[in-house]
């Protein structure tokens, strides 16, 4: 009974952080850097779905605007901005991420203040489905993540897109001999990570609340998944998701809540330590 | 106005430290660290337990070099090979870890509530407080600014350049690479730790939330500035980063249509843009 | 006569392809020796293996009588095995003289805790170590370029530092990865004379080579290699008529 708690919670966790963990491997895959920006599209993307919904929208319609807005901001900075250094290395696309950081999360702030907000959704009573207690809010998350985890698994496996991306995170240079123009390929990685990002904010608020800091709260698990998951892998980023959640909520059985972030980053540096390649990507899984 | 020009002097020597540490780090050895902020805030804290406990500044100073120091090493060993990915992610994350620490471990030093009444050196010298206080800071900085000098000249210093350019290079010559890594991230963290010190022993009250990410993107933002691995140059260009981020504190009194909140979060914004800004320009195409 | 290096059945593969497979030679002390075969043939892999930059998967590096094979690279330098790298990597925005000074070991000053210590024991050790580095420079023929930044050498130039940065070390032995490869005639011509200079004072050479003038004038022996293995080992001479070597190069022109 307790026990079943504990996994709706880890599930809906994990629900909620492979979307930007998926984001951060994504960017990492094709543009090799680890981009600090992406807990702060998901904070953007709440926001942005907060203020759609005060023009009397539905929350899933706001969601899908507000994602596709945020999709376009990243997007956007990344074809002005991230281009101008876009054979540098790996450390100015670092940098610019953290200052993009910076000026989303305070931007924000600006605007919305610190206050926590909380999203217009009417609390419902649980269904109990064979002893195992979930709220419909809770099954809506994980339904939509499973949908859009699958599309984005088939998009990446499936399309000429998937191609060009998987293609290009493999071999850039090869890439482009075979007709792939990378440039496209990074501003629709940027688009999917931008709006993935918001998705698993907007999910994130609705569960918890919003503030400036919503996606900060959480950079320490999104990279130790990313990590786990083997930078790059959109499956094991998904995968890695599922245990690092599960990981977290049964460490409450020992450590106290506050423990929690500690935990991630502990994962995070004995992935580093162990198999700096991701475990679940050096077991086979593949993008 | 004088002791606004002072307090911005104080929090410049203050940052001046961390740059430092930064440019040993990163300008000279070539090892970016995000998260400067947190040995930063383990220099404050442990200074302000061990000043709190009755130990005589000198020796708490020493103490917070000590343990930030001891810090800096322990996340140097468990990066593996102290890879730029790898540190970028490690360190930005364990400077997280370390504010969480801070604010949820009530018993170690407070929790959110922070640690008040951090006393200041006694001086013997007849200056008022603020004078005086800027004078040991300004002391200080100098003999650190002096050792640091004296590092890029040495021979240590050579291989840690050395290490930027080609480690593979000081690999093939028989020099473990690693450890001199390790011992440039443990002196950058030690000085850290240091303007830490002066930081909790000058505002006499810290608390978690004082160590966010800004205090890490303030000193990359100098050390950006800075040409990369010259003290002098790192110093100068710190003092230029307090004196237009500091110096708008000057404007909440003139400014009235925005509040605290929106002054701090435009402060921010405008150091975020500050460092794409220096970003774009240090790295654009053509330059090395 | 005594083998300064042994190589014993050892093999790496990278992720199927076996780059270096079950390769056996030894290396007389005090000898020139030539390392030839067609491009991709496991050359500078096998380098980096004896070099301890790559770790083999099975078999034996014997130096000097002891095996190696599984020590780190800067603790293969230090045994007096030292490397050039194909591509020359000198340290950019350091000056020449610099590239030098970095090498000895042993260096008071080399050590954090000389922060602390009065300068004049560091000084008196620099100033030694920048008489036996202008030494060096003058044997390589770089004298003139002492205080220039080494990202302004020619690729020649670069060659020679990179010769100059082993002999600083007065290793026993070098391991030269295509010491000619991109250097125009005449600076070949000095090269040549430069690694019988350093031949002369005793130091090993194992050369890869692809200039086969350089290898008949300098090797007094050549072994071959392909598809990472050894095919054939002989003098100059012996190489030059060998039917299995002549197929090798032919295969890997047509290739």
């Amino acid at each position: 009974m307790e026990l079943s708690i504990y996994l709706v919670s880890a599930l809906v966790s994990a629900a909620i952080w492979s979307l930007p963990a998926i984001s951060i491997s994504l960017i990492y895959g094709v543009l090799r850097y680890p981009s600090f920006a992406i807990p702060e599209f998901m904070t953007l993307g709440a926001y942005l779905t907060l203020v759609l919904c005060g023009f009397s929208m539905p929350i899933w319609l706001a969601g899908i605007l507000a994602a596709v807005c945020t999709g376009l901001v990243a997007l956007a900075v990344d074809q002005t901005i991230f281009r101008s250094v876009r054979r540098a290395g790996m450390l100015p696309p670092v940098l610019l991420s953290l200052g993009l950081m910076l000026v989303i999360q305070n931007v924000v702030r600006f605007i919305w203040g610190n206050g926590n907000l909380q999203f217009p959704v009417a609390p419902m009573r649980p269904f109990n489905i064979a002893g195992i207690i979930i709220t419909p809010v809770q099954l809506g998350i994980l339904a939509v993540v499973l949908a859009v985890l699958a599309a984005v698994f088939l998009a990446l496996r499936y399309t000429s897109f998937g191609r060009a991306v998987r293609a290009t995170s493999t071999n850039p240079d090869l890439a482009i001999v075979t007709g792939v123009q990378p440039e496209r390929v990074y501003g629709a990685v940027l688009f999917l990570a931008g709006a993935l990002s918001a998705g698993g904010g907007i999910i994130l608020a609705i569960e918890t609340s919003l503030n400036p800091l919503l996606g900060w709260r959480v950079l320490i698990p999104l990279f130790a998944v990313a990590i786990l998951g083997g930078l790059g892998s959109v499956v094991g980023a998904a995968l890695a998701a599922l245990l690092v959640g599960l990981a977290s909520e049964l460490s409450l059985f020992i450590l106290p809540s506050s423990y929690k972030t500690a935990l991630a980053f502990l994962v995070l540096t004995l992935v580093l330590l162990v198999r700096p390649s991701g475990l679940i990507k050096a077991a086979g899984a593949r993008t | 106005m004088i002791e606004y020009i002072i307090a911005i002097s104080i929090f410049a020597g203050i940052y001046g430290f961390v740059a430092l540490g930064l440019n040993i780090q990163w300008g000279l050895t070539g090892l970016i660290n995000l998260g400067q902020v947190a040995f930063f805030a383990v220099g404050a804290y442990a200074f302000a337990l061990a000043a709190k406990a009755g130990v005589p500044f000198i020796l708490a100073l020493a103490i917070s070099a000590c343990v930030s120091g001891l810090f800096g090493a322990a996340v140097a060993m468990f990066t593996p090979r102290l890879r730029e990915d790898y540190l970028a992610i490690v360190t930005l994350g364990f400077s997280e870890f370390v504010r969480l620490i801070l604010l949820n471990e009530k018993w170690l030093a407070g929790g959110p509530d922070g640690v008040a009444g951090i006393p200041r050196p006694n001086l013997p010298i007849g200056l008022p407080s603020e004078l005086a206080f800027l004078t040991i800071t300004a002391f200080a900085l100098a003999i650190a600014f002096a050792l640091t000098r004296r590092i890029e000249k040495l021979p240590f210093g050579r291989t840690l350049r050395a290490i930027r350019e080609d480690e593979t290079v000081v690999t093939s010559v028989g020099k473990i690479s690693l450890s001199y890594k390790a011992q440039a991230f443990m002196l950058g963290a030690a000085l850290a730790g240091i303007g830490g010190a002066f930081f909790a022993s000058y505002l006499s009250y810290i608390s978690p939330d004082m160590f966010g990410p800004n205090v890490s993107i303030y000193v990359l933002a100098a050390v950006l500035i800075g040409t990369q691995g010259s003290s002098a140059a790192t110093l100068i260009s710190t003092a230029l980063v307090a004196m237009l981020l500091e110096g708008t504190r000057l404007l909440k009194d003139y400014i009235t249509f925005v509040d605290g909140v929106e002054l701090a979060a435009l402060r921010l914004v405008a150091l975020g843009v500050a460092l794409i800004a220096i970003v774009i320009v240090r790295y654009r195409p053509g330059r090395i | 006569m005594s083998q300064i290096l042994e190589i014993k059945a050892l093999s790496r593969s990278f992720g199927g392809l076996k780059a270096v497979s079950g390769c056996d030679f030894s290396v007389r002390e005090g000898s020139i020796t030539g390392l030839v075969g067609p491009n991709g043939a496991g050359k500078s892999t096998l380098f980096n293996l004896v070099s301890g930059f790559v770790k083999a998967d099975s078999g034996q590096v014997v130096f000097r009588g002891d095996r190696i094979e599984s020590l780190a690279g800067h603790d293969v330098a230090r045994l007096g095995l030292r490397r050039t790298f194909q591509i020359p990597r000198e340290l950019k925005n350091m000056t020449v003289i610099e590239n030098l000074l970095l090498v000895p070991a042993g260096q008071t000053g080399d050590r954090l805790v000389s922060v602390i210590f009065p300068g004049w024991k560091v000084k008196a050790e620099e100033r030694k170590l920048v008489e036996t580095a202008r030494e060096v420079l003058a044997t390589v023929g770089l004298s003139e370029k002492a205080g220039h930044l080494a990202v302004r050498l020619s690729g020649g130039q670069k060659k020679l530092l990179e010769l100059a940065r082993c002999l600083m070390a007065k290793p026993k032995m070098l391991l030269l990865d295509e010491p000619t490869a991109g250097v125009n005639p005449t600076l070949i011509r000095h090269l040549m004379s430069v690694l019988r200079k350093v031949h002369e004072s005793g130091v090993t050479l194992l050369i890869i080579e692809h200039n086969m003038t350089v290898i008949m004038e300098l090797c007094e022996r050549v072994i071959v290699m392909d598809r990472g293995r050894v095919i054939a080992a002989g003098t100059p001479s012996e190489i030059q008529s060998n039917e299995e070597v002549l197929d090798a190069y032919l295969g890997g022109i047509s290739a």
